[in-house]
């Protein structure tokens, strides 16, 4: 039944707030970013005006800009790696039966539930070189945070203690819904748990694992507050990522244009990945059904 | 949950951004306060940095009040890090914020906001006399084109402090230089046999802490950032051997540890406090609280000049925050009048007796009732006497940003300077070529 031009009018009224609403808070500030990453903007000498694409093509040519897209690719490759490996680990261990399990769910939910910062400033004091528990416990003099090498790896365990739990949380739920008669008929066939595994667990999880994953991977390249308070992108740059060096320049140098420009590449960067999951993800799904 | 989580990229880019959108938004219509209020008094809104003994400044505040029945000030507290202020200003007066008249500025964004045009001049207004007692390197920073745009109210300098109780034990005398300094501390470090105890901590992080120390080691060498007339001069002689000493410091003379890498101000003071280092370079502030009660140093440290190399003089950085008046306010004359009171004789020494920061006018440190409670001034008059800021131009924020990383990797040792100076000096020549 077709709907008549006054419903569809009134159904047009009825989302327009919410559009409205979306718009203003999503739409507007991705497109005023573009605008002015073509522009040449620095407030402090009056600058302002159009220059098309000279940005970007300075983009190409910025060293700074593209150590900090390795530095988040790596950070993103090795934190993500180890949140799911070290997440499907305790995910299938919490899905067992073992008295206190409800507890045990819960503490494991602690690391996320912390602020950013407040986990920051923990690990800041627990790397410390001098005095760090870390550095006690594993009876080693190592500068965590100071050294070329360590600094990257200190903050990728500090993001790997934070978000392991989200993991967790998401892969669990997706190993509560596989139903259980499918591992009993398995065991009637006479599989083994890693077989069990291999072939139920691992394939009907696949859909959450690659959620989880794109999840992740989209917060994980955004990395800030985390390394700004751990090195500040130090020492030398080591673990400058791509919103670090676009908060530098938009508001510690006031290079609006740069900036923005540093900012919409990093936007790409994130939807070139998450276009990689997306695809992952609609392929399974078409499989399923 | 963290804010990161919650949202989705989209959001997020919108987020570095939104607030500019907002600002530009704002553009159109400012709401202006209110020029007089029912009963005729003018409110002034006086922004200024947290402080542990910022509770006195109230105190001063109010005898302004007292002495100006008209004007009243509302103080209204800037987030804690000096990166956040400077976000917090930049947004509001790049969006023509006219509700607040009273600005407290870290010296080295004066001339930045100047030159934006964010500042009322305050040539005329700020008289002469009042600006002859101020030191005159804390003012320079004030000054664009000929006039000039905020005053110094309080001012820092990087200080040397040094472990007087384990020099006299060893025979020697504060260094004056950076060579006697680490003949002094090799020796000590020798003798001691403290296998906790480092010889010189400065701040090594990457942050402007870091442009600050590399500074004092650069002039003390006669060398500098920039040349006159504003272009960069870091890859000349002085400038280079100076960064090869602070960086074999680390490396080569095993003075300074690995972990200087990650020192801010306060994990610096921390080392130096629970008495694991010989020198330390810092600012005044740590003064007080190294010499308090259950410091394990307090009664057998010392603070001096910092060190210079042999035929130069030592420089430290200037330090210290200025007020300005912001040009969009609707009450110039009250906070012209506020700003001028700051300065005064009589206020600046409460600012150095209860507020704890050091003054920017020079008389106050011939008080006989200063001299007598704060015995430490003399030392600290000679660092202020010496003192040059960072270079102060409008663009000095930009250079700065580009110095951190270099610097960081020579002290790191990424980078030798040679190579981490040429690099700076690229980039610094390029943004240059854009304005």
């Amino acid at each position: 039944m077709r709907a008549s031009f006054r419903e569809r009018l009134g159904r047009f009224g009825l989302l327009g707030p919410a559009v409205a609403y979306v718009a203003s808070v999503a739409v507007i500030p991705v497109v005023f970013t573009l605008w002015l990453s073509l522009r040449k903007q620095m407030p402090i000498f009056g600058i302002s005006q159009f220059v098309g694409l000279q940005n970007y093509l300075f983009l190409m040519r910025d060293a700074r800009f593209w150590g900090a897209v390795g530095h988040t690719g790596y950070f993103v490759l090795v934190a993500v790696t180890l949140e799911l490996t070290l997440g499907l680990a305790i995910a299938l261990l919490l899905h067992q039966k073992f008295p206190g399990r409800g507890l045990a769910r819960a503490l494991v939910l602690i690391p996320w539930a912390v602020p950013s910062v407040v986990a920051a400033r923990f690990w800041e004091w627990t790397l410390n070189a001098d005095f760090g528990v870390l550095n006690f416990l594993l009876r080693t003099r190592i500068n965590w945070l100071g050294d070329p090498f360590w600094a990257m790896h200190a903050a990728i365990l500090a993001d790997v203690w934070k978000t392991t739990p989200f993991m967790v949380l998401l892969l669990l739920a997706g190993l509560q819904v596989i139903p259980e008669h499918l591992y009993r008929a398995a065991r009637i066939d006479g599989a083994n748990s890693w077989q069990a595994f291999r072939h139920i667990t691992l394939p009907l999880l696949k859909p959450i694992i690659l959620l989880a994953l794109l999840f992740r991977t989209m917060d994980a390249a955004r990395v800030f507050d985390l390394i700004y308070v751990l090195t500040g992108g130090g020492p030398g740059n080591q673990t400058e990522t791509l919103v670090i060096y676009a908060y530098n320049l938009l508001y510690r140098t006031l290079q609006f244009g740069y900036g923005s420009s540093v900012a919409v590449a990093t936007f790409f960067f994130i939807v070139l990945l998450s276009l990689a999951y997306l695809r992952e993800l609609r392929r399974t799904w078409q499989m399923r059904e | 949950m963290g804010s990161r989580a919650s949202l989705g990229p989209r959001h997020r880019a919108g987020l570095v951004v939104g607030s500019l959108a907002l600002a530009a938004i704002s553009l159109s219509g400012c709401p202006r306060r209110q020029a007089s209020q029912p009963d005729q008094r003018v409110t002034l809104a006086f922004k200024h940095a947290q402080h542990p003994r910022y509770a006195f400044l109230t105190e001063l505040i109010q005898r302004f009040e007292a002495e100006n029945p008209g004007i009243r000030v509302r103080e209204e507290i800037l987030p804690a890090s000096t990166d956040e202020q400077h976000q917090f200003y930049v947004i509001n007066l790049a969006a023509r914020a006219a509700d607040f008249d009273v600005l407290d500025m870290d010296v080295i964004w004066v001339p930045e906001f100047a030159r934006a045009g964010w500042l009322m001049e305050l040539t005329p207004g700020v008289t002469e006399i009042e600006r002859a007692p101020l030191f005159p390197a804390a003012l320079r920073a004030d000054w664009l084109e000929e006039k000039l745009y905020a005053v110094p109210w309080f001012v820092d300098a990087g200080v040397l402090y040094y472990r007087k109780d384990l020099l006299d034990k060893h025979g020697f005398l504060p260094p004056q230089t950076y060579p006697e300094l680490l003949e002094t501390a090799r020796s000590v470090l020798t003798a001691e046999r403290d296998p906790k105890l480092t010889g010189f901590i400065w701040q090594g992080k990457q942050y402007e802490g870091l442009v600050c120390s590399a500074l004092e080691f650069i002039r003390g060498n006669g060398g500098d950032l920039l040349r006159e007339g504003g272009r960069p001069a870091l890859t000349e002689p002085p400038t280079l051997e100076a960064l090869h000493f602070m960086s074999d410091m680390v490396r080569r003379y095993d003075v300074t540890p690995p972990l200087v890498t990650t020192l801010n101000e306060e994990a610096s003071r921390h080392i130096f406090q629970s008495g694991r280092a010989i020198f330390m370079r810092n600012w005044p502030y740590a003064w007080p609280l190294l010499q308090q009660p259950g410091s394990r140093v307090a009664g057998r440290i010392g603070m001096t000049l910092v060190p210079h190399f042999p035929g130069h003089t030592s420089t430290p950085t200037l330090g210290g925050f200025h007020v300005g008046v912001n040009a969009r306010s609707p009450h110039k004359k009250e906070a012209l009048a506020f700003v001028r009171f700051l300065l005064r004789y009589d206020v600046q020494k409460q600012i150095l007796l209860k507020v704890g920061v050091l003054p920017a006018h020079r008389q106050v440190y011939d008080d006989a009732e200063v001299r007598q409670k704060l015995p430490q001034i003399s030392e600290l008059l000679h660092s202020l006497q010496q003192v040059e800021p960072r270079p102060a131009t409008p663009y000095y924020m930009m250079i700065s940003h580009i110095l951190q990383p270099e610097l960081s990797a020579v002290v790191a040792g990424i980078r030798p300077p040679k190579q981490a100076m040429r690099s700076a000096e690229l980039q610094i020549e390029h943004l240059l070529g854009l304005l």
